[in-house]
């Protein structure tokens, strides 16, 4: 893998990691100003919605970085012949890319439209734009590493062949 | 034409007198188009909080709703909700009845989001509801007694001027915390709301009158193109129908909530004309030049004017 | 229309057996609808969106970082050295052990998977060694762990409130009474079954001196772990903080815990678990996501109409009716997971529950009690896969134990729940929480 990838994976991460820390903080916070000083904080709750949307699509970036989504998963316990396993998770990879495709292009329609209506929150007045386009990136960052599966799963479907019939494929890419 | 099946949404629960009035509705629009134009009904904000519909509508997904107006695409939508705009039901239909300025100002901020109004819909004035009795309810001296508040300024502000402590939390938290003693008491809302879902948990009512609640039906404006000229004919008159039904009918319905909350054993608190003028004058006072800065000059003026 | 939903429904069955992430599944079964049916895509993104930035639905991933937080800050194992110290000595006794700390853990955790995440790594080789079958230590650990959807907190109580704007507190203590049951039954059967393993090893005796020494030391490393679930419901139901404030607690409290206290946390350590907890996190909430999209496509047409139209069809006895649901949320459990399935099924019977006249805070508990064996149920049985990795054991060791406990501990509860409201409705009651 690209080193320029591995770069952008670590922002994710860190970014990810930050946004788990940064929530249970701002709820506890806002319990302290209540009972502490007596004076809860107008508008902690949506300050709030933007890390907590950015972390639920970077976080779920991070699930197909990770290949940790949740999955049925019956099946695989079945198939025990590896060239069948690999054709099945071909299939199932490429089902996973175009729907998730499908999914980021409304994204994209979705961000393009919060750009140009550009709302407001009601008390604190920050564009709902630097929420809203976190649907967006995260799809688009999940369709990344769904292509990136169906290409690897290609990949070992064709090595395998390849194998068999006796050639040697030199291959940079596994 | 062909039939068409519009959707329609509102915020009240099936079977609520808002629910029957939007089924009435669609009785006579379908009756009157010959069975043209019905219409599938979703109660309960089953198609999302009122702004999101309101958007939805102004995308033309969903075709009408029945409903407040929300601020998310226009902050200025919030002048519907003044503080003591009108204290009694004869200025509420002079200030916000279907000639008034607000009237208006709605339609053509409505219209900027690509919806046509068709009625304006007046709901009840609003109150607090409490648990415990503050020592003098008509007193506005701090009172160290925490209300929930919606998260608007309009409400903190207006709570704050009454002498409450004001906590902000989502609707969806209301109830729990009022329940746990996270607050005392709520504002936002009247004897309908607060007979609907705390009529167990509070023990006195206080018909401030501080905002008066009004609610507007709507059409996309696609929508509204796609109708013939006959049929728009049809859906104005019986918006107007409903509207003037409705006027007639919402202040017996006020009294008839409060009413039951009395039957619930909720002591509601009874205020002179006087002492909901003083409220009025001190928010006045207090609150409106606030809000005067966030709603701009013109449009400020041209609601409030010829109120004292 | 209805054809349209039912094609729509085979098709997500499908996407799941085919081992498609579940946002997929999802989004899957949406893009179906969005072709055959009539909605529009741009405007779900819109409602999604700001349904899922709700306040009240950031307690779920809370909790999912609470309970992370605690299979990996050594409250588990301090738990498991406590209540050992009660029954430890009967024969069978360390199955009890297992099933009482699940219960605890369920006390402070949201989810399923935090039970036997946090004692399977202990209990399941610990049993082994003691000379019960591996598939039977797993089964328990596995059915087990359960109990933490049914103890409050719970992730799946959070969504049934948030979707249906029932209190969530009436819907954390529903499930409470039935829980608590299960512990009971599960404990029970365990004691009796026991019986007949022929190997059992009890821990030796120790002088008396020797287990007052142990008692005590166990007892005081127990304390703050113990403390969890006090300062939790008792911050939540004494009117201290909110669902959501009081997640944020758990896990600000929970790591000097382990950090000072047990010294089990280590910064690196630490930071894996955030980074693990972001991941679990991201993995749910983009599933609610489109599984709330999905949800929202089937009320716009109706479903909800046609199923109350569909179930007075076929009857008007409502004892009928329950059992029918019973089944249909046991199917819904069998195919989905228990957060999903709770998101995708609660608006859809909702309507059909007022028309009958039930209390929205006792469906709580049904729904909640059928859903959470969700995780168990194969084909789509998260728990168990997770269980059958931690255990190390082959599904068929599994299958019998996992079966009897289901059968003889779970089921007979299911049906309490749903036919004497009671034992849901009780609790709720007690603290002033039911709204009718
Ligand atoms: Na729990
Ligand atoms: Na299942």
């Amino acid at each position: 893998m690209s080193t320029f990838i591995k770069k952008l994976q670590n922002i994710q991460r860190f970014v990810v990691l930050c946004l788990i820390m940064i929530l249970p903080i701002l709820v506890f916070i806002q319990v302290l100003l209540r009972y502490v000083f007596k004076a809860p904080l107008m508008g902690i709750e949506e300050l709030m919605l933007f890390p907590t949307i950015w972390l639920y699509m970077l976080g779920g970036a991070n699930a197909s970085m990770e290949r940790n989504h949740i999955s049925c998963g019956v099946l695989t316990l079945y198939i025990k012949k590896e060239k069948t396993n690999n054709l099945f998770n071909l299939i199932t990879s490429i089902l996973s890319f175009v729907i998730s495709t499908w999914l980021t292009f409304w994204a994209f329609k979705y961000f393009l439209y919060s750009l140009q209506v550009w709302k407001e929150s009601n008390l604190l007045l920050i564009p709902m734009f630097f929420g809203e386009s976190a649907v967006f990136l995260g799809l688009f960052i999940m369709t990344l590493y769904a292509f990136m599966d169906v290409k690897q799963n290609f990949m070992k479907l064709r090595t395998r062949y390849t194998a068999e019939e006796g050639l040697n494929v030199n291959n940079s890419n596994t | 034409g062909e039939e068409k099946t519009f959707k329609i949404g509102h915020i009240r629960p099936e079977a609520t007198g808002t629910d029957k009035d939007v089924q009435w509705f669609a009785e006579q629009i379908a009756e009157k188009t010959g069975d043209k134009v019905k219409f599938d009904i979703y109660p309960a904000s089953q198609l999302g909080d009122y702004s999101v519909v309101q958007e939805r509508v102004s995308m033309g997904d969903v075709e009408m709703q029945l409903a407040p107006v929300g601020p998310s695409l226009n902050k200025n939508m919030g002048i519907t909700y003044m503080p003591y705009l009108v204290t009694n039901w004869e200025d509420a239909l002079k200030y916000y009845g279907p000639d008034s300025e607000i009237a208006k100002a709605v339609d053509e901020m409505l219209q900027e989001e690509n919806i046509k109004l068709l009625a304006t819909y007046p709901k009840y004035f609003g109150g607090i509801a409490l648990k415990e009795k503050p020592d003098n309810p008509a007193d506005m001296s701090q009172k160290n007694i925490k209300i929930r508040v919606p998260g608007t300024k309009v409400f903190e502000l207006t709570a704050k001027e009454l002498g409450y402590s004001a906590t902000p939390l989502p609707f969806a938290e209301a109830f729990t915390a009022m329940q746990t003693g996270i607050v005392d008491g709520v504002i936002g809302s009247g004897a309908e709301g607060y007979y609907a879902n705390f009529r167990d948990l509070a023990n006195y009512y206080l018909p401030l009158n501080d905002h008066f609640e009004m609610w507007y039906m709507y059409i996309s404006n696609d929508t509204w193109k796609s109708l013939s000229a006959e049929e728009q004919e049809i859906f104005q008159n019986t918006a107007k129908e409903l509207a003037e039904k409705r006027f007639a009918s919402a202040e017996q319905e006020t009294k008839d909530y409060e009413q039951k909350l009395r039957d619930e054993g909720i002591e509601v608190i009874e205020y002179t004309d006087e002492e909901l003028e003083n409220f009025a004058k001190q928010v006045r006072d207090n609150v409106w030049p606030e809000l005067k800065k966030e709603y701009g000059e013109e449009l400020f003026n041209r609601v409030t004017e010829g109120v004292q | 229309m209805l054809t349209i939903v039912i094609l729509d429904v085979i098709l997500l069955v499908f996407l799941l057996f085919m081992n498609v992430p579940l946002p997929y599944c999802f989004g899957g079964a949406l893009l179906f609808m969005v072709l055959f049916g009539d909605v529009s895509m741009q405007s779900m993104m819109l409602w999604t969106f700001n349904q899922t930035i709700s306040p009240v639905l950031l307690a779920s991933p809370l909790f999912i970082l609470a309970g992370v937080v605690m299979g990996g800050n050594g409250v588990a194992k301090h738990l498991l050295n406590f209540t050992d110290i009660f029954v430890g000595r009967i024969k069978g006794g360390i199955g009890v052990v297992c099933v009482a700390t699940s219960a605890f853990i369920g006390a402070v955790s949201g989810s399923g998977f935090t039970g036997v995440a946090a004692t399977g790594p202990i209990m399941i080789p610990r049993m082994v060694k003691q000379g019960y079958p591996r598939g039977y230590a797993t089964g328990l650990v596995t059915v087990s762990s359960v109990l933490g959807l049914l103890i409050p907190p719970s992730v799946i109580m959070i969504l049934y409130g948030w979707v249906t704007n029932t209190s969530i507190l009436a819907a954390f203590l529903s499930t409470l009474g039935p829980g608590l049951l299960i512990v009971a039954l599960f404990s029970i059967i365990n004691l009796v079954w026991t019986r007949n393993f022929p190997n059992i090893q009890i821990e030796e005796s120790v002088t008396r001196p020797e287990k007052v020494r142990i008692i005590k030391k166990r007892s005081l490393l127990a304390f703050p772990a113990l403390l969890l679930p006090v300062i939790i419901l008792g911050g939540i139901y004494g009117g201290i903080f909110t669902p959501t404030e009081a997640a944020a607690i758990a896990t600000v409290v929970a790591l000097p815990i382990g950090f000072f206290i047990y010294k089990e946390l280590s910064a690196k350590q630490f930071f894996e678990l955030a980074e693990e907890s972001a991941t679990s996190v991201g993995a749910i909430m983009t599933m609610i996501f489109f599984t709330l999209m999905l949800s929202q496509t089937y009320v716009m047409m109706q479903v909800p109409q046609a199923i109350i139209d569909l179930f007075f069809g076929i009857t008007d006895n409502p004892i009928i009716m329950l059992l029918i649901i019973n089944i249909f949320l046991f199917l819904v459990g069998m195919i989905v997971n228990d957060a999903t399935g709770m998101i995708l099924v609660a608006p859809l019977l909702l309507p059909l529950i007022t028309e009958l006249g039930i209390d929205p805070v006792h469906f709580a508990a049904i729904m909640g009690v059928n859903l959470a064996m969700g995780g168990v149920t194969p084909p789509y049985a998260s728990i168990l896969y997770l269980g059958m990795r931690i255990g190390k054991c082959e599904f068929s060791e599994l299958l019998k134990p996992t079966l009897v406990f289901l059968l003889f501990g779970y089921l007979p509860v299911v049906f309490l729940t749903t036919f004497w409201p009671d034992l849901s409705l009780f609790l709720p009651g007690v603290f002033g929480l039911l709204e009718n």
